[in-house]
C-alpha cells in the first residue's frame, strides 16, 4: 500500500473527470478509478474503498444525492466531497444533512477544490 | 457520530432536566413577562439542534415543533393551561426517546399523537426566529467563547456553507448558539457571517475547527479580529491542527483500572509504613506518611470521576410520577434536593430500585386520593420530597410523602393474620415494630398486589438492598400527616478497610464496619442444641456459631480445642461466624463477581492484593440473613 490517499472520481463529464483526476494527481493523490453515474459511484465505492470521493451530483441514471445517501448509510465514515454544477443552496444543504465532507461548485477552481480534498482527507 | 454519544446524552438530560424545572415551577401556566417561555424555547431549540446533529429525526421534529410553537407564544409571553400540558407531554415524550437511544435503540418512538394537539393547543402564531431576534446576537450563554466566522464574499452557495461551518461546530459543542439560527440557515436565508455562542471552548479549539474549513474569508473572537493568512492554511507546512475537546471521554473500565492502581499504591504504601518502623527510620516513617496523603487525595480524585450528579437518576421520575399518578387518579407533586450531589456510579446504580420502590409505594399507598385529601382538610395535590445530602462518609436518601401515613392498627391486624411476630400491642406499636413488620419477606398491606406496586418485590428487597450496600434504612410515620423512608449508607470508596480472615483456605474479607467484634472460645464450653454449637456471649447470652461450610468447605464444626470467633452485622442483624484464622485489617480494591462466581451467593465481590492473592468479600447482608 502507497502513502498516498487514494480517490474515486465520478462525474458524467469527461472534461470535469479529466480535469479533477489530473489536479488530484498533480498533487501526489492516487486516483484509484472514475465513474460516470451513481450506480458506478456505489460499485467504485465498494470496490475500492477510496479515502475520499468527489462526486457530481447531477448525472443521468442515479444521481449524485442518491449515490451519496447509498453510500454513507453503509459507510458512516465516508468522505465524499460533492462537486455541483448548480449553486443551488437547498440540493448542497441536503447533501450536507446526508453527510457530505464539504462540496465545491462548478467551474471548479483549483485552489478551491484542493484546499477541499486536503481538508476532508485531514478529518477523522 | 458515535463519541458524541455520551456527549449528546448528558446534554440532552440536562437540557430536558431545566425543561422539566422550569414547568415544575410554574404548576398552571406560564408567568406573562414571558422569560420562562423565551427560556424554553431555547431548551426546546438546542435540543433539537443536537438531536438533529445526532440524526434523530423524531427527537429533531418533535422539539421543532414545540419551537415552533413557543415562539408563537413570545409575544404575549403566556402559556395556559392546555399549551403547557401540551409542552409537558412533549418534554416526556422527548425523554422517552432519549432513554431509549440511551439504552441502544434508535431514539425514534412515534409522537404523531402528539403533533395534531398542536394545532389545537398552539395558539401562537407560528415562526421560530422571534425571541432570537428580541434577544440580540448575545445569548448569554455562560463560559461560551463567542466568535464570529466570516463566509469568503465569493462562495457560490452561502447558505450550504454557512450550514457547514454550524455543522462543524456544532460537532463538537452541540450546545452552541448561533445567528443565523440552524433553521434559518437551513431555510436557505443570504448569509455573509456566523456568530456563535460556544460553551466550553476554548480559542485554540475554534482556530482549530476553523482551519479545518473551506470557502470562509476570517474569524473573530470577541472583538477580535484574526485574519484568514494568520490561520495556518492547509496547503504547505506540516498538517492543520487535530482538534483537542477541554473534556475526554474516559471508559468505566479505564477508571476502575485507576482505582486498582491507587488501591495497589495505597497497599504498598502500607507496606512501607512496615518497612520504616523496623528500620526505625524516622525521615521514612515521615515520607511515608507524605506519600499516604498523596495517595488518600489521589484516591478522592478518582471516586470524584467515577461520581455522577444525583440527578441523573432523580431525572426521570418526574415522569414517572405524573404518569402513574395519571393512572391512579392522584395528584403529586415531586420535589428533589441534592440533584447536585454526586454519587458514585455503582452506588446509582444499585440505588435506582431502591428510590423507585419507595417512590411507587408513596404514590401507591401514600398518598390519598384528591377526594380524601380534601376532606383531610390537606391540598389536593399530595407531595413527594425526595431529598439527599452527603455528609463526610455518609449519603443519606430520604423519600417523604404527606399522605395518610401508616396506621399502626391496620398493620398491627394485617401482621397478626400473616402470623408475623409483633412486638407491642395495636395500639402501642414502636416505629421499630412497624418497621420490622414491613421489611418482612413477602409483607404487604395490601392483599391483591397491584399493578403499580408489582408483584414479589416488596420493602423487604428494599431493606436487602440496601443493607447489601452496608446501609440502613428507618421509618418516620405519623397517621395522617405523611411517611418518610430513609437511607443511610456509606458513601463508598473502592478502596474499603477490610478485616481478613481464613475459612477452608480461602481468604475471606468483610468490611471493618460490619465487623461487630473477633473472639476465641473454647469448644468445651459450647453449649450442642440440635446439632449446632453456641457460646456465651459476655452479657450470657447464648448465641449460634456458624460455619463457612457450603462456601468455603469448612469443616462443619469445631475442629481444634478453641474456636475463633467473627461476629459480623449488617442491616441491624448479627450473625457469629467460625473462621480458621483471623489475617489483618487491610485496605484492599473490591471488585464485581464475574464470570463463574457472579452467581455465588454469599458473596459480593473480590480483590487482588499487590502480591496476587485472591481475597473474597463476603455479602454481610446475606451472612446475616
Amino acid at each position: 500500500m502507497t502513502d498516498a490517499a487514494r480517490i474515486v472520481v465520478v462525474d458524467d463529464a469527461e472534461f470535469s473527470r479529466r480535469f479533477l483526476s489530473r489536479l488530484l494527481a498533480g498533487e501526489g493523490y492516487e486516483v484509484a478509478a472514475e465513474g460516470t453515474d451513481g450506480h458506478e459511484a456505489v460499485e467504485l465505492f465498494e470496490k475500492h474503498r477510496p479515502h475520499l470521493m468527489t462526486l457530481d451530483l447531477v448525472m443521468p441514471g442515479m444521481d449524485g444525492i442518491t449515490a451519496l445517501e447509498r453510500i454513507r448509510d453503509g459507510h458512516p465514515e465516508a468522505r465524499i466531497i460533492v462537486v455541483s454544477s448548480l449553486a443551488e443552496e437547498e440540493v448542497l444543504l441536503k447533501a450536507l444533512r446526508l453527510g457530505a465532507s464539504d462540496f465545491v461548485t462548478k467551474p471548479v477552481e483549483p485552489e478551491r477544490f484542493l484546499d477541499a480534498v486536503r481538508k476532508a482527507l485531514l478529518r477523522e | 457520530m458515535r463519541e458524541y454519544r455520551e456527549l449528546f446524552l448528558q446534554e440532552s438530560a440536562t437540557q430536558l432536566a431545566r425543561i422539566e424545572a422550569i414547568l415544575e415551577e410554574r404548576p398552571d401556566s406560564l408567568g406573562a413577562d414571558g422569560s420562562e417561555t423565551k427560556a424554553l424555547f431555547r431548551e426546546f431549540h438546542s435540543l433539537k439542534g443536537m438531536a438533529a446533529t445526532m440524526r434523530l429525526k423524531g427527537m429533531a421534529a418533535l422539539a421543532h415543533r414545540a419551537e415552533d410553537m413557543l415562539g408563537g407564544f413570545s409575544g404575549s409571553g403566556q402559556l395556559d393551561r392546555v399549551a403547557k400540558d401540551l409542552i409537558q407531554r412533549v418534554a416526556d415524550r422527548l425523554s422517552a426517546m432519549r432513554e431509549d437511544f440511551a439504552r441502544g435503540g434508535n431514539g425514534e418512538l412515534p409522537w404523531e399523537d402528539l403533533g395534531g394537539l398542536f394545532d389545537s393547543g398552539g395558539s401562537g402564531r407560528k415562526g421560530t426566529d422571534a425571541v432570537e431576534k428580541d434577544g440580540g446576537p448575545v445569548f448569554g450563554l455562560k463560559d461560551a467563547l463567542k466568535v464570529t466566522v466570516r463566509l469568503d464574499p465569493e462562495t457560490q452557495a452561502p447558505a450550504a456553507r454557512a450550514y457547514m461551518v454550524l455543522m462543524r461546530f456544532m460537532e463538537s459543542a452541540p450546545g452552541l448558539k448561533s445567528r443565523p439560527s440552524m433553521d434559518e440557515i437551513a431555510a436557505g436565508i443570504a448569509v455573509a457571517e456566523i456568530t456563535m455562542e460556544i460553551p466550553g471552548m476554548d480559542r485554540a479549539e475554534a482556530e482549530a475547527i476553523y482551519s479545518g474549513l473551506t470557502e470562509v474569508a476570517g474569524i473573530e473572537f470577541g472583538g477580535a479580529q484574526v485574519r484568514e493568512q494568520d490561520i495556518r492554511r492547509g496547503g504547505g507546512g506540516p498538517p492543520d491542527r487535530m482538534m483537542f475537546p477541554d473534556a475526554v471521554e474516559v471508559s468505566t473500565r479505564m477508571l476502575d483500572r485507576l482505582v486498582e492502581l491507587v488501591g495497589e499504591l495505597s497497599i504498598m504504601d502500607s507496606r512501607f509504613k512496615e518497612i520504616a518502623s523496623q528500620l526505625g527510620s524516622r525521615e521514612l516513617k515521615e515520607e511515608t506518611r507524605t506519600l499516604k496523603g498523596l495517595v488518600r487525595e489521589l484516591d478522592d480524585s478518582v471516586m470524584e470521576m467515577r461520581c455522577l450528579p444525583f440527578s441523573t437518576l432523580t431525572g426521570r421520575l418526574r415522569r414517572f410520577v405524573r404518569e402513574n399518578c395519571e393512572r391512579l387518579g392522584k395528584k403529586a407533586r415531586l420535589t428533589v434536593t441534592g440533584g447536585s450531589i454526586g454519587v458514585d456510579k455503582a452506588v446509582m446504580a444499585r440505588l435506582s430500585a431502591p428510590l423507585n420502590h419507595l417512590l411507587r409505594n408513596a404514590l401507591d399507598h401514600g398518598l390519598e386520593k384528591p377526594e380524601e385529601r380534601r376532606r383531610a382538610g390537606k391540598p389536593e395535590e399530595g407531595s413527594i420530597d425526595i431529598s439527599l445530602e452527603r455528609s463526610k462518609n455518609k449519603i443519606r436518601l430520604k423519600v417523604a410523602d404527606d399522605g395518610r401515613g401508616i396506621d399502626p392498627e391496620a398493620l398491627y391486624k394485617a401482621a397478626m393474620e400473616k402470623g408475623l411476630p409483633v412486638e407491642g400491642g395495636p395500639g402501642a406499636l414502636s416505629v421499630e415494630s412497624m418497621a420490622g413488620i414491613l421489611f418482612s419477606p413477602g409483607f404487604s398491606t395490601k392483599a391483591d398486589a397491584d399493578e403499580l406496586s408489582g408483584r414479589g418485590v416488596g420493602l423487604d428487597a428494599v431493606a436487602a438492598e440496601v443493607a447489601s450496600l452496608g446501609g440502613e434504612i428507618r421509618i418516620e410515620t405519623a397517621k395522617g400527616v405523611g411517611t418518610a423512608f430513609e437511607i443511610v449508607f456509606p458513601q463508598t470508596s473502592a478502596i474499603t478497610p477490610v478485616l481478613t480472615f481464613l475459612s477452608g483456605g480461602m481468604v475471606l474479607a468483610v468490611g471493618v464496619q460490619s465487623v461487630a467484634g473477633t473472639r476465641e472460645v473454647a469448644a468445651g464450653g459450647l453449649n450442642w442444641e440440635g446439632g449446632e454449637p453456641y457460646f456465651s456471649d459476655s452479657d450470657g447470652e447464648w448465641r449460634k456459631i456458624r460455619f463457612l461450610t457450603a462456601m468455603t468447605g469448612a469443616a462443619p464444626g469445631p475442629s481444634g480445642e478453641r474456636l475463633l470467633l467473627v461476629e459480623i452485622a449488617a442491616g441491624g442483624k448479627r450473625a457469629v461466624y467460625a473462621v480458621d484464622a483471623v489475617l489483618a485489617e487491610e485496605f484492599v480494591f473490591t471488585r464485581p463477581l464475574t464470570g463463574m462466581w457472579s452467581g455465588m451467593k454469599g458473596l459480593s465481590g473480590y480483590s487482588v492484593t499487590g502480591d496476587g492473592r485472591i481475597i473474597y468479600l463476603l455479602d454481610v447482608a446475606e451472612l446475616c440473613g
